[in-house]
């Protein structure tokens, strides 16, 4: 180094670029062109340019002072297309570590993107070439149940014909006045708390008289609830049938026999529930009537019919009919305690020994929950919505995305997002859905496990530790089915089975302690008295005393207070208040859910809410009723 | 003879740290003396020689500097770091047992005993 002194540019003087240092090296054309062609192609900032300019120059330079033509030591340069990408690629190895870092990241993001780009092209594909494969026609099946019964075995027929005679009948009832001109407020009318309707109401006439109109259908419909089935049709096909008054109802059509050309399950009609519901009140009413006038034999046969009409829904095990069949078993079980409270003496012992053994059956019938619906209708889903690999598996499709859609859309916001859906917005979303949904395997598994702890939560006693490990089983399945997107799916079709259970159960209670009020009027009609302890009854009038829900392994509460025998439970404050009611408490005392929860803690700790402070009594029926 | 590419990609570095550790060379002078020195076998091109030197730089084994020369024209001269002189020290020794394995199996001829 002793030859060379070193060399610092003037401050502040601006770097020569490389075509400046090229134009003032003063080389030979043909080296001059292949220099400037190689730092051009090298692509590389402008500093790194010159430099590389500059370190070419010296080099040629030296080549041509050592001797070497023009051409070859513009040859010697190598081609600007070889050697570009090598300088290119090293000098940018010498770049500040930060530069490095972010053009690492870059690359990462860059290279991460590509990749997500890659999947999303593939699950695309995947998503918008997957059709499902229908199969089963479930619809077919479930019809298949009541195709071995005529018609004459089947009591849909003349309730349908009540139904359309009572309802231009029903119209105009519904329509009063709840105050006069002066906004004073009238007494209350009949329709106000139809069925349970009282003599005194105001308008109770013209209910009878719309009542005494449909009678013929009203009896043959009686006579009808005897049948051996409800004998529903299941289709999503139908008819709005509008008569000659404007009134409207659907007139079942029979399915498609080709599976691909009907609806999926969940879309059947069932509006012959809804007029189950109807008839079975106008029973209710009929049954107050005739104790009112003091018939007997025609009040049992009504109060008989409405149990039957609980017995042939709960027959058709599907769970929506099932909770029907609990609802109107309830509605009866209170007209009953009603009457019997009202009228003493209006039965004998035969009447309620027929009362009773219908209203068993029909108790233990509607309770008798079946999810073998569920489980068709949710494999009916699955197979309209995945693909099928054969195996039991399969991916989510676009017709699974535009039903799941069409389902999920409960709220008239949601109605506008489907509605606002276009086709290729669910084209394109669609692979994301696929992917975030799980598969047609993950859905079928979470629901099976769902309906197995249904079965197992129903076959065993509420009560017990085993129900109770299988209540925090069920929560636990039921909220990862709820947050978890993977069972999204599955979450759309899987029933409130919980809160069906727990509707049972109450039921269950209610049917028992409305058995024993039975019992305790037929004692009172053999011996002229009422008994001093419930085990009088038992066996000949009660199998056993049945078991106080909220105070599990103690028999339900019974009193006689001033000549009176009450009946009742102690409530989910679990303390008997001496038949006492709670001070507020709704319509649905009490709630199932409060019996639930009781089962499902296993502490006996009592509720200390204010609207359960107090017993729930079954018998005598509360005042307002 | 030239080296086949492979052989050239380990060999051509050492080398060229082998020349810079005995005082600074600019990119030219590299070239000659690799062609001189052995008899053309380590021979490059400058396609080869400057981004080896950038790579080597990036690696921190060699340092650059432009200085004047006598005739006034700018060079760039490499010199040997103290990175590059453990890492010539390191390959040194590799190649040496290297060396030593393939005379030891009779590919390479041994110096006489």
């Amino acid at each position: 180094m002793s030859t060379a002194a070193t060399h610092k540019p003037a401050a502040r003087r601006r770097d020569p670029t490389a075509d400046e240092r090229i134009a003032a090296a003063d080389l030979p054309e043909p080296v001059a062109q292949r220099i400037a062609a190689i730092v051009r192609a090298t692509r590389l900032w402008k500093s790194e340019r010159a430099d590389i300019a500059r370190e070419l120059i010296a080099h040629a330079q030296d080549a041509i002072t050592a001797g070497r033509t023009p051409e070859d030591a513009a040859e010697s340069l190598g081609a600007p297309a070889t050697i570009a990408p090598l300088l290119r690629r090293s000098a940018k190895r010498k770049r500040h570590w930060l530069w490095q870092a972010r053009h690492r990241t870059l690359q990462a993001i860059g290279i991460s993107l590509l990749a997500m780009i890659g999947v999303y092209i593939v699950l695309f594909i995947r998503f918008n070439t997957g059709s499902p494969d229908i199969k089963h026609n479930y619809i077919a099946e479930l019809n298949e149940r009541n195709s071995a019964y005529t018609d004459d075995q089947k009591a849909l027929p003349a309730f349908e014909a009540l139904h359309r005679a009572w309802l231009p009948v029903q119209s105009p009832l519904l329509t009063f006045d709840t105050r006069d001109e002066e906004g004073n407020e009238l007494p209350r009318h009949a329709m106000e708390r139809y069925p349970f309707s009282d003599p005194n109401d105001r308008g109770y006439d013209g209910l009878v008289a719309a009542h005494a109109e449909v009678l013929p259908q009203l009896d043959a419909a009686i006579a009808a609830s005897r049948r051996p089935v409800f004998g529903m049709l299941y289709s999503d096909r139908y008819e709005r049938i509008v008569d000659e008054n404007g009134f409207q109802y659907f007139e079942m059509l029979p399915p498609a026999e080709d599976p691909h050309l009907s609806g999926p399950v969940i879309e059947v009609l069932l509006p012959a529930l809804g007029q189950a519901r109807q008839i079975s009140q106008l029973f209710a009413f009929d049954a107050a009537h005739a104790a009112h006038h003091n018939n007997p034999d025609r009040a049992a046969e009504s109060l008989t019919a409405i149990f039957d009409t609980a017995r042939l829904t709960g027959r058709e095990h599907t769970l929506i009919a099932s909770l029907v069949a609990v609802a109107i078993q309830t509605m009866g079980e209170t007209i009953l305690l009603q009457i019997l409270h009202d009228h003493p003496d209006l039965f004998n012992e035969a009447h309620l020994t027929a009362i009773a053994h219908t209203a068993s059956v029909s108790g233990r019938t509607a309770r008798d929950l079946d999810f073998e619906t569920e489980r068709r209708m949710f494999g009916d889903f699955l197979q309209r919505a995945y693909t099928n690999d054969g195996r039991g598996d399969g991916r989510l499709t676009a017709e699974g995305v535009r039903l799941a859609l069409y389902l999920d859309a409960i709220t008239p916001e949601n109605l506008n997002e489907l509605t606002n859906t276009t086709a290729l917005r669910m084209r394109l979303t669609g692979p994301v859905a696929m992917l975030a949904y799980g598969s047609r395997r993950d859905q079928r598994e979470i629901h099976d496990r769902l309906m197995r702890l249904a079965d197992d939560l129903l076959a065993t006693p509420p009560a017990s530790d085993e129900h109770r490990r299988l209540r925090r089983q069920a929560d636990e399945l039921t909220d990862e089915l709820g947050s978890s997107p993977r069972y999204r799916m599955a979450a759309i079709l899987t029933p409130a089975f919980l809160r069906s259970i727990e509707s049972a159960h109450k039921g269950k209670a209610q049917t028992d302690a409305t058995l024993t009020t039975i019992a305790l009027h037929t004692h009172r009609q053999g011996t002229g008295r009422w008994p001093d302890i419930l085990d009088e009854l038992v066996p000949h009038l009660l199998p056993a005393v049945p078991e106080d829900p909220f105070d599990p392994g103690r028999p339900i509460k019974y009193r006689l207070i001033e000549g009176v025998p009450h009946l009742y439970f102690v409530g989910a404050n679990a303390q008997d208040n001496h038949a006492t009611r709670p001070a507020r408490h709704g319509t649905h005392f009490p709630n199932p859910k409060s019996l639930s929860r009781r089962y499902a803690q296993g502490d006996n700790s009592p509720s200390t809410r204010p609207e359960d402070q107090g017993d729930w009594i079954i018998y005598p029926p509360e005042p307002s009723r | 003879m030239k080296l086949e590419r492979e052989l050239m990609r380990g060999a051509g570095p050492t080398a060229v740290l082998h020349l810079l550790s005995n005082r600074p060379m600019y990119g030219y002078e590299l070239v000659e003396a690799l062609t001189a020195r052995t008899d053309g076998v380590l021979a490059m091109g400058q396609s080869t020689l400057y981004p080896m030197l950038y790579n080597l730089e990036a690696k921190g084994l060699i340092e650059a500097e432009w200085q004047a020369a006598d005739n006034g024209r700018d060079r760039k001269y490499y010199n040997l770091t103290g990175k590059g002189k453990k890492k010539l020290q390191t390959d040194l020794e590799q190649w040496n047992r290297l060396a030593g394995a393939l005379t030891a199996l009779g590919v390479l001829k041994g110096a006489p005993a």
